[in-house]
């Protein structure tokens, strides 16, 4: 393993290589740098890249698993060797790119199990059955899943078990990390233990049961993003929904639409500011009248209602944009109402009109057409696909998960980071001020995070995303508004006390079942740090806060990429 | 880096893929079994074997990040350049990435950079040597049309391709056609051994000179012939002058180009040929199988400036965006319409029209990659599974020869030409 590339990479031992190939066949491992290129790929979306396009680490190769017992074996064959590996569903961007010199990719998607349990609600999934495929199955018998903002072709195994799961239909669909029931895991010591009643031959269906939930464990809010060995198979929690059947597109490539359902209505609610808006939707939620509630930038929705970025620009400036694209209108929720009868949706629809109407809101006019197309990028969350595509590159705020009291501060601190260099003649792409998202869970807490565009070919504009990340952080120091969902590394160690003893928890979860760190990953704790480390830490906040250090670090995460 | 390399020309817009992997799958998918839109990805299975990972070896090699090796080769010989991604893709990104044309330029830089395949260079050779990528002789070429005289001064020219001249199985079908257009006073004209190939398989693969030269050379017969209308029985050749033909800065100008189910379609319409129920297909139904040539690749490509500005800040933007393929104005209605006046009920594929699955029998993975191209097979006819038919129907013959060789069971696969043929009859005179 010591032998290097002439690009200074470690290569695959042969002796390695023979074992691998033995548990997988000779097809299905490579060390071959143009099959890994693709593994290597630095697209920086949803981080910060850098102007190189290949990551700096790239596997020492990647190995193709089609069952549980592969994948042990290749986990137990690292470790007899020294070596760590990284789990890897679909690879949505570069999340799942190797993180140490001395990592094996392990790509699933061979391991594409999908069976629907319609009556318990549920599905038992594979790494690489992905959200259209699951959705596709699902929608048969009148059901569907979450999908996470990162669209159809995510792997729900990678979302419910290990990174993140939030998603703009989460008012019905929950979010992934409360969507998992039961588990198959090959841990980082390559035991394969399955979680719930499946361990006890009852089938599937297990939540936890009562006493400390696994789930939490296994995940916590955020996910061990690869770092706590890998998952092969998942028990995922569906949805009804009040369509059986295919989804029946209409509209041309790239506007697809669907029309909606028989008493269904798309509504999109303008209100005179922020605080009416958060005074709404206490209401709306207290009368449980919308299926989906979602508040997205104006210009992302002109984004998903123009074909192409040159309609898109030339209708800003023409400015015939329908009105909720219209910046001015920020304070908004697009509203889906999906009812399973006409006396129920007459109930519903009336209750958010009138709702609406008494904080003083009003409805914007959208054409049937619009309609549809929001509609169906709604269903299938195609939207935040979509918004890459004004500049390529995007990266995301870290989240603020609170009561929808804090609605009018989420905006305004979106605003503080962001309205500088969103308006034209800033570094970043031009756009709504703050370029919130926001959305229920469950119609409890409310989930708002700012996507941010920069050009990835600019470094003033890779400077100014860095930046806004690190406001971001600073301002949440300063004036706490919620837990910062999307914490991870050593930003949650500095963060320290104030999301509670999360990273610390999570540290001893680590150490316990992965001593030696095999499961390598940047994307959760740091592991085995000393105690006296962890307490110091946070102490590092107001010189991360502090506006010229924070200059300085966006300036070199520009250069480097994060 | 050669700024008129055409790989380096579109290097930025490959420097943009976000791997968000929609390029392996079908928009919409409507069930999980036939939700892959990519025949590469299904054959390689590692990340390179899809759009997205080619254009990520290809930004490797124009960055200096990787070299040639055996396994990029087999895996861009994988790929049947069938531009399914294409369509999934744009969904989202529309002007951004636009994977096809990186598709192309990364086959005529591997060209360029004496790596193409030695399977690629064989059918170069065949192609060169004989006109055809069969390496057939020329003499045989014109054997169906023995005893039919064409004209010489013709207003329309009929182009048979490769595939069927030397299909004899088609030979009969072909007879018909031509007489019946005869009868109904059409007298068509045929370039006879003289015809060649229409340069779209050596576009394919690549060597993009090879295929501007053969495509001048169709261009002059054209012209020489007088014709001001081409009429191709072949999806490839119908690509090549609508989707191919245009960059290559030729002289197409007064020169129509139809598919003979647009042609045949038309006479009927006009009501030059009648079109009865077909013998055997009569009140039955039948799954109709879109050919990726004559679908989204044939749709009309426009020679304009192509280049993306940036705008508001770094939007990137096509100054062009009238001409950006969304895989449009393909030929999928006219086959369709031929089958329903035949009295035949057409059922849909979950995965057709512009999201029509590859058959794996073009892009020269065929002869390259013979596994491949048979598991692209086996998977489209498994969508037949779906269906109430057990019948399907391709409008083209290289389509309907590779699927049909591997159709299982009770599956059989139709050349719509063969249903056409002894359906048609003239309604006017002859000559
Ligand atoms: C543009 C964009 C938008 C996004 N929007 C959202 C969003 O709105 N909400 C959200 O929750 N997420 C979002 N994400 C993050 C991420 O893409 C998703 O969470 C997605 O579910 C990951 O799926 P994947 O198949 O791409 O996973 P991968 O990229 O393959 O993996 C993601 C992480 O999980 C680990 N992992 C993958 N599979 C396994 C396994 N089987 N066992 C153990 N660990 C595994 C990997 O090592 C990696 O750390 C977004 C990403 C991008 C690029
Ligand atoms: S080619 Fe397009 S669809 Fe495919 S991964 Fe790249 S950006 Fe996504
Ligand atoms: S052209 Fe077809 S086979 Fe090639 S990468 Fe695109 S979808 Fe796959």
């Amino acid at each position: 393993m010591s032998a290097k590339t002439d690009k200074g990479r470690l290569t695959l031992d042969p002796e390695v290589r023979i074992e691998l190939e033995n548990i997988l066949g000779a097809r299905n491992i490579t060390d071959d740098p143009a099959l890994m290129s693709g593994y290597a790929w630095n697209t920086g979306v949803g981080k910060i890249a850098s102007s190189d396009k290949f990551a700096a680490l790239w596997p020492i190769a990647v190995a193709l698993p089609a069952t549980v017992e592969e994948v042990a074996a290749i986990v137990k064959c690292c470790k007899r060797h020294g070596l760590s590996f990284r789990p890897h569903s679909t690879g949505y961007g570069s999340m799942g790119c190797v993180t140490s010199p001395d990592s094996i990719c392990i790509d699933l998607r061979r391991m594409k199990h999908l069976e629907i349990l319609p009556e318990d609600r549920m599905a038992v999934i594979g790494p690489y059955a992905t959200a259209n495929q699951l959705q596709a199955e699902a929608r048969k018998h009148g059901l569907t899943c979450h999908v996470v903002g990162a669209g159809p072709s995510h792997s729900p195994l990678a979302s419910a078990t290990s990174l993140i799961g939030v998603g703009i239909t989460s008012q019905f669909t929950s979010a992934n990390m409360r969507n998992m029931l039961a588990w198959e895991w090959v841990t980082p010591e390559g035991d394969i233990i399955r979680g719930g009643s499946a361990a006890s031959g009852l089938g599937w269906y297990a939540s936890d049961g009562p006493g400390p939930g696994t789930r939490g464990l296994l995940r916590g809010f955020f996910g061990a993003g690869g770092g706590l060995g890998v998952f092969t198979r998942i028990g995922i929690k569906l949805y009804p929904i009040n369509q059986k059947g295919k989804m029946e597109v209409i509209g041309k490539v790239p506007q697809l639409r669907s029309k909606l359902p028989p008493h269904t209505a798309l509504l999109h609610a303008i209100f005179p500011d922020y605080e009416a808006q958060r005074a709404a939707t206490f209401d709306l939620l207290q009368d449980d009248v919308c299926t989906v509630l979602l508040r997205m930038p104006p210009d992302h929705i002109g984004w998903t209602l123009t074909r192409t970025n040159a309609e898109f620009v030339q209708r800003t400036k023409d400015k015939t944009l329908p009105e909720p694209a219209i910046l001015d209108n920020g304070a908004s929720w697009t509203i889906l109402i999906a009812s399973r009868s006409e006396a129920e949706h007459r109930w519903r629809s009336e209750t958010v009109r009138a709702i609406v109407a008494s904080h003083n809101g009003r409805f914007a006019e959208m054409t049937q057409e619009e309609e549809e197309v929001l509609y169906h990028n709604l269903a299938t969350s195609q939207y935040v696909p979509r918004v890459l595509r004004a500049s390529g590159g995007i990266t995301t705020s870290f989240g603020v998960l609170d009561s929808f009291h804090f609605l009018p501060q989420a905006i305004e601190m979106g605003e503080k980071v962001l309205a500088k260099d969103t308006a034209p003649g800033g570094d970043l792409c031009e756009g709504s001020p703050d370029e919130q998202w926001i959305w229920p869970h469950e119609g409890r807490y409310m989930w708002a995070e700012n996507i941010i565009h920069f050009d990835p070919t600019s470094e003033a504009s890779r400077a100014a995303g860095a930046r806004a990340l690190l406001t971001h952080f600073a301002d949440q120091w300063k004036r706490p508004l919620g837990t910062t969902g999307l914490l991870v590394g050593p930003i949650q160690d500095v963060t320290g006390p104030r999301i509670g003893k999360a990273p610390a928890f999570a540290r001893k979860v680590k150490s316990y079942f992965d001593k030696d760190d095999r499961s390598k990953t940047k994307e959760y704790v740091i592991p085995n740090m000393p105690p006296v480390v962890e307490k110091v830490l946070p102490a590092f906040r107001p010189i991360f806060a502090f506006k010229p250090v924070q200059s300085v670090m966006a300036k070199i995460l520009a250069k480097k990429g994060m | 880096m050669n700024a008129n390399s055409p790989l380096d020309q579109r290097l930025a817009f490959m420097d943009r893929c976000t791997r968000c992997s929609q390029c392996k799958f079908v928009p919409v998918p409507k069930s999980r079994e036939h939700a892959s839109a990519c025949p590469s990805m299904d054959y390689v299975e590692y990340h390179a074997g899809s759009a997205s990972g080619q254009l990520i070896m290809a930004s490797g090699i124009a960055h200096g990040e990787i070299s040639y090796t055996p396994s990029l080769l087999e895996t861009v010989s994988a790929c049947t350049m069938c531009g399914a991604c294409d369509t999934a893709c744009k969904i989202n990104f529309a002007e951004l990435v636009e994977p096809l044309e990186g598709l192309y330029a990364f086959r005529a830089r591997i060209v360029e950079d004496g790596q193409s395949p030695k399977r690629h260079r064989e059918v170069m050779d065949k192609i060169a040597a004989t006109g055809n990528s069969q390496g057939q002789p020329r003499a045989g070429r014109a054997t169906w049309a023995a005893g039919i005289s064409f004209d010489s001064a013709p207003k329309v020219l009929l182009h048979v391709g490769s595939v069927l001249s030397y299909d004899t199985n088609k030979h009969a079908s072909l007879r018909l056609i031509a007489e019946t257009l005869q009868k109904a006073g059409l007298c068509p004209g045929y370039l006879g051994e003289d015809e060649g190939s229409c340069g779209m398989l050596a576009w394919d693969l690549g060597y993009h000179h090879m295929a501007r030269s053969l495509a001048q050379t169709f261009m002059a017969q054209v012209r020489a012939s007088g014709a001001k209308t081409v009429v191709t029985f072949s999806s490839s050749a119908i690509s090549a002058y609508r989707s191919i033909y245009p960059r290559m800065g030729l002289d197409l100008s007064g020169i129509r180009f139809l598919h003979f189910t647009e042609y045949l379609l038309e006479l009927v319409e006009t009501s030059t040929l009648a079109l009865g129920a077909a013998p055997t297909y009569d009140g039955k139904t039948v799954a109709f199988h879109d050919t990726c040539k004559l679908g989204r690749l044939t749709e009309p490509y426009q020679e304009t400036d192509r280049a993306l500005q940036k705008e508001m800040g770094g939007i990137y933007v096509s100054r062009t965006p009238q001409a950006i393929h969304f895989s449009q104005n393909g030929i999928y209605e006219a086959p369709r319409a031929l089958l329903r006046l035949m009295g035949i009920t057409v059922e849909e594929l979950e995965r057709n029209r512009q999201y029509s699955y590859c058959c794996g029998a073009q892009g020269g993975v065929k002869e390259t990659l013979p596994a491949a191209a048979k598991m692209a097979a086996r998977n489209r006819l498994d969508e037949l599974n779906e269906t109430e038919s057990s019948t399907m129907v391709s409008a083209c013959g290289n389509c309907a020869h590779h699927l049909g060789k591997h159709a299982r069971d009770a599956f059989t696969v139709v050349d719509l030409i063969d249903i056409v043929a002894t359906s048609l009859t003239a309604t006017k005179g002859g000559k």
